[in-house]
């Protein structure tokens, strides 16, 4: 069963939409894992999660998707994603959580 | 003399009011811009029969989702006497991703049509009570805010939109009548305040 967390900053409008998608992507996947949800407040707890932008999921400790291109440190910001097509997302494209469930799933 | 409780009180409603409301008259600012000109914002009434003023910034991803869209605003309705500027009140020494410098660089590749602003001590931001990027402030001819609120309803795929709330408003005003839609939530991220 792989480690599933979530993290978010409460700010960023898009985390409820994202952990949606998690939980709809798992039960589609037939994951039944727990997903551990952390909601990160400060600058310090930023820097303890290694925290790049909310939302951000990461399955058995590696990030679904790469670090944000901008991004230089830990910080409590939005995140921004890159779709297939180009296009800037606040959420995590779909086939990036599937991917990296399968990923999982199958070591 | 007031308590570190009063004064945090005081600093998070700074912060968190929006002072300007629909029917309040455009507060004036003067702002440099990437472009290297400097631009006053009751100059661009004088020959304007609407204008958008526009809290935004780099990094954000709300921004980025949604930034084509507002530049497509601002050169479709410029032949129509709408004048639209984007302004950064971000602190860049936390977000490097929004300084001036950047603001520049993001302006080139995006080909904005609007003149892109640095509102570096923050004052417009907090003068209007803006608190998100993107967050759209848009006067009539008169300097009254007839619209504040989001660009339209779907950040996520502009395809899928089925309210351009600006658009609308823009719309409306151009036809002398009220948007049907005075105020919606901004969507996006808090602009970046200053310690």
């Amino acid at each position: 069963m792989p480690k599933v967390e979530f993290l978010y900053l409460d700010d960023c409008p898009s985390h409820e939409r994202a952990l949606a998608l998690l939980h709809e992507v798992m039960a589609e996947e037939q994951i039944q894992a727990p997903v551990e949800i952390v909601e990160v407040k400060t600058e310090a707890e930023a820097e303890q999660y290694k925290f790049y932008g909310s939302p951000t999921i990461r399955i058995d400790g590696g990030d679904i998707a790469p670090l944000p291109e901008d991004s230089t440190h830990p910080s409590l910001t939005c995140r921004a994603y890159r779709r297939a097509d180009g296009r800037i997302s606040p959420l995590p494209p779909r086939e990036l959580i599937v991917a990296a469930l399968r990923r999982a799933s199958t070591v | 003399m007031l308590s570190l409780l009063d004064e945090q009180a005081i600093k998070k409603e700074k912060h968190t009011m929006a002072k300007l409301r629909t029917g309040d008259t455009a507060l004036d600012f003067t702002l440099p811009a990437t472009d290297g000109q400097t631009y006053n914002l009751h100059d661009a009434f004088k020959n304007a029969r609407a204008v958008a003023v526009v809290f935004t910034c780099n990094h954000c991803p709300y921004v980025r989702a949604w930034e084509d869209r507002i530049n497509a605003i601002a050169r479709d309705y410029a032949s129509q006497g709408v004048r639209l500027f984007g302004i950064n009140s971000n602190n860049a020494l936390a977000y490097p991703a929004d300084s001036f410098e950047n603001m520049v660089k993001r302006a080139h590749e995006k080909h904005f049509v609007f003149p892109y602003l640095y509102d570096e001590s923050q004052s417009v931001a907090r003068s209007y009570g803006a608190e998100r990027t993107p967050e759209l402030f848009i006067f009539d001819a008169t300097k009254t805010l007839r619209y504040h609120g989001a660009p339209d309803d779907n950040y996520e795929d502009e395809h899928a939109v089925k309210h351009h709330y600006a658009r609308e408003a823009l719309d409306a005003l151009l036809a002398e009548r009220e948007p049907a839609l005075p105020e919606t939530k901004p969507v996006g991220c808090s602009i970046k305040w200053k310690p």
